[in-house]
């Protein structure tokens, strides 16, 4: 078997509220090989949301080790954290989170856009933006290149928060309640659009309370009493 | 990339923003207008400081004066490579009565083109003007032109005021300018006839020496009598009527009820040359008994000038050194003794030298150095005149330091006035602050985003960092151009104003200066630009540090 390019081990995570603790992930291991899909299955407040976060370098674990794509997260220093975030790893949320200023197209390149160096933005420019434009048709956004989030559909703002999340050719996907602000109907359109996109090779992990969706997944984890089972 | 992209797209799209653009601009223009219209003010000043007494000035150590000045001057010249020229001042008070008229003025003897030499005392004569032959003795004719055309003036200004409907008019502006043109023609008519007496006076003179130049029996003695007769009784008629050049005044355009200034700014003269003027002065030059009795002579007005240094125009007038020096009996003293005819006892004297240095040497710092050389060069030529020790000059000063009294006042309120419109504009530091940590606020989830897609702590402060610089900037670029603009027309506005709502800040007829000064220096607009710029960053460094400092998820989940 290939080397997992996720690979958690005892990861534990706790926040206070108030004068409580709260122990939100107790020992969770999962181990994802390139190519996965899967879904971790968990009720509100279960800390689908953080494990998600803790694998995405956006948080950091109490306790556990965490190994992405070879590289221990507790060796590494903000910048090289800050780089495997840009390049490695794209996020999907759940409200989208596309930044108002910005068009459907820049909203996509924005990640690029953090890759690059002003010098280096100048020679790629091109090359980025027609790749952008190329992922941005193929999620069925042609014509809204130069909209607003605000003037977008649910749906459509989902998508281009998928393109950005994919504009680097990310190693890992991390979808957080993909659908969970959309009908049914369009959550199942973006169900559609993440396992075609699974099946050209591009690894997922997508937490959802939703048990249907997950089954969309190609392994199927739940999240229970802060343990993987 | 995506720092300076981000920050100039929330500049574009960020209505708050441009509520602090327009705070900074305000400020920027505000600061502008105050320190541009207060640094012209010093700057006239100190121009019309340093056009009045040259570069450095020699002072008397008491009333009795300078001794030896002449002899000083050359010495001076010898031993301070930097001089280039020097001329010696007299001061004394006098009163001078015009008509009914008497006022108290300052009385400066000068001798006229070494002055010219030393000062720009030429710069604003009403006759000489830029002239570099100015002297007490112009052509009458020049002294007819001007006049005539000040008549002209006076008849535009009387039409302009008399077709103002009757409500606007001002009355009393139109009786003082019937005043003065009545005076200006009734002196130009006189100085015309004066032209015309000299005229007749050259032509016997040459009819004179034709006859003196007739062979002897031809030569008629009667009529050469007759003509040197007629000769000396003109000459001395036109002398009574139109004083000789050493009894010639230049009257300083300030003098009380002598001029006054139209709304509009033109300076309106009520005395005009070829007047007649009696001035009487206190001999402060002996103390030879315990009274002091006044001297009196009639002088004859040729000019009028004017230095911008309110205090100097409203109470000088300028009269031949040498007249003067008689007159306040600061000539030389010679021996009683009857054995010795001739020796001087106590030198003549005056009341101050002042010096102008060559150029390359015209600088504050170069000027202090020359000083000391001037000094030093005093004290040795007072070592090889002891017996007149004295009458010797005693300390030498740069025209700054001579005026620093004066100069310093104007300073120090430029500075205050400058400073309290700086803390003014400390509350556009308020504002882009407050406005910064509304936009933070706002923008948390987008600090999320940015930090998810691979944006870094340090990129995130940068980007609301450039984003305050670049409002700075903006506020700073739009202030300036608004600040410019509003000096270099500052003197319409105000015209435009005194038109539409009869509200005129500048009185003109009060200040000496014809406009507000409406230059702006680059370097006021560099260091204005920088100080905003400044405050924009200082506002925003809170407001940036917090959105750098916020963990991404906690962003990520702000509600």
């Amino acid at each position: 078997m290939s080397e997992p390019v996720i690979d958690a081990r005892g990861l534990h995570k706790s926040y206070r509220m108030g004068r409580v603790d709260l122990h939100v992930l107790r020992g969770v291991s999962l181990s994802v090989g390139p190519g996965e899909f899967v879904a971790v299955v968990g009720a509100s407040g279960s800390g689908k949301s953080t494990l998600l976060h803790i694998i995405g370098l956006l948080d950091e674990q109490d306790r556990g080790g965490l190994v992405l794509n070879g590289d221990d997260a507790a060796k590494l220093s903000r910048r090289r954290r800050n780089r495997i975030r840009c390049r490695d790893i794209g996020f999907i949320f759940q409200f989208y989170h596309l930044l108002g200023e910005l068009n459907v197209l820049e909203n996509v390149v924005l990640p690029a856009k953090v890759d690059c160096p002003a010098i280096g933005w100048l020679g790629r420019r091109r090359r980025i933006r027609a790749q952008a434009v190329e992922l941005l048709e193929r999620l069925g956004l042609k014509d809204r290149l130069r909209h607003r989030p605000k003037e977008l559909s649910g749906g459509e703002r989902q998508r281009v928060a998928i393109a950005r999340a994919l504009i680097n050719s990310p190693k890992i996907l991390l979808a957080d309640e993909p659908t969970g602000n959309l009908d049914s109907k369009t959550g199942r359109q973006i169900m559609e659009l993440l396992k075609t996109f699974n099946q050209a090779g591009q690894t997922i992990v997508m937490v959802t309370h939703d048990t249907d969706l997950a089954a969309a997944a190609t392994r199927v984890l739940h999240l229970r009493d802060g343990r993987l089972k | 990339m995506y720092k300076l992209f981000l920050c100039l797209r929330y500049l574009r799209r960020r209505y708050l923003a441009l509520v602090a653009v327009l705070a900074v601009a305000l400020c920027v223009a505000m600061v502008l207008i105050v320190v541009s219209v207060m640094d012209g003010f010093l700057r006239k000043i100190e121009h019309a400081a340093r056009g009045l007494c040259g570069d450095i000035v020699v002072d008397a150590g008491g009333i009795s004066g300078i001794g030896l000045y002449d002899e000083f001057a050359a010495y001076l010249k010898d031993e301070v490579e930097e001089v280039s020229a020097t001329t010696p001042v007299i001061y004394t008070v006098g009163l001078l009565r015009v008509g009914n008229l008497t006022n108290m003025v300052q009385v400066c003897g000068i001798r006229l083109p070494e002055r010219l030499a030393v000062t720009e005392f030429e710069r604003d004569m009403f006759v000489q003007a830029g002239w570099p032959d100015a002297s007490f003795d112009p052509p009458i004719e020049r002294l007819i032109a001007r006049t005539t055309r000040h008549t002209k003036l006076i008849d535009k200004i009387r039409k302009r005021e008399s077709a103002k409907p009757s409500d606007e008019r001002d009355e009393n502006l139109l009786r003082k300018l019937a005043v003065a043109g009545n005076n200006a023609v009734w002196q130009r008519d006189m100085l015309v006839n004066i032209s015309l007496q000299r005229k007749k006076i050259e032509r016997k003179r040459r009819d004179l020496q034709a006859e003196r130049g007739k062979p002897a029996g031809l030569r008629n003695d009667e009529t050469i009598q007759r003509l040197a007769e007629q000769i000396e009784k003109d000459t001395d008629r036109l002398d009574r009527d139109f004083c000789p050049p050493g009894k010639r005044m230049i009257l300083g355009l300030g003098l009380p009820s002598l001029s006054f200034r139209t709304p509009e700014g033109e300076a309106i003269r009520m005395v005009t040359p070829g007047r007649r003027v009696v001035l009487s002065l206190f001999p402060l030059g002996r103390g030879m008994s315990t009274t002091i009795s006044p001297n009196t002579a009639t002088f004859t007005v040729i000019d009028d000038a004017r230095t911008d240094l309110y205090i100097i125009d409203s109470a000088t007038v300028y009269v031949p050194f040498e007249t003067i020096q008689e007159l306040a009996y600061m000539g030389a003293d010679y021996s009683p003794d009857e054995d010795k005819p001739g020796v001087i006892v106590i030198p003549a004297r005056c009341s101050q030298i002042q010096i102008k240095v060559k150029a390359p040497y015209a600088s504050d710092r170069e000027l202090i150095r020359v000083r000391r050389k001037v000094n030093a060069a005093i004290k040795k030529f007072t070592d090889a005149h002891l017996s007149q020790a004295h009458l010797m000059p005693v300390e030498a000063r740069t025209w700054r330091e001579k005026q620093a009294k004066y100069i310093g006042a104007i300073e120090k309120q430029r500075t205050l006035v400058a400073i309290m419109f700086g803390i003014i504009s400390l509350v556009s530091v308020l504002m882009v602050f407050a406005i910064f940590h509304m936009i933070v606020t706002q923008k948390i989830r987008d600090i999320g985003v940015i930090r998810a897609v691979g944006g870094s702590a340090t990129g995130v402060a940068q980007i609301f960092l450039g984003f305050g610089a670049a409002t700075a900037m903006l506020g700073s670029a739009i202030g300036l151009t608004g600040g410019y603009f509003f000096v270099r027309y500052i003197n319409e506005i105000q015209d435009w104003l005194a038109k539409w709502f009869g509200f005129r800040v500048w009185e003109r007829d009060v200040y000496l200066f014809d406009k507000i000064p409406n230059t702006v220096e680059s370097l006021t607009m560099l260091w204005i630009v920088c100080g905003a710029v400044a405050a924009g960053l200082i506002g925003v460094l809170l407001p940036a540090v917090m959105a750098a400092r916020m963990q991404p998820v906690e962003a990520l989940r702000y509600e």
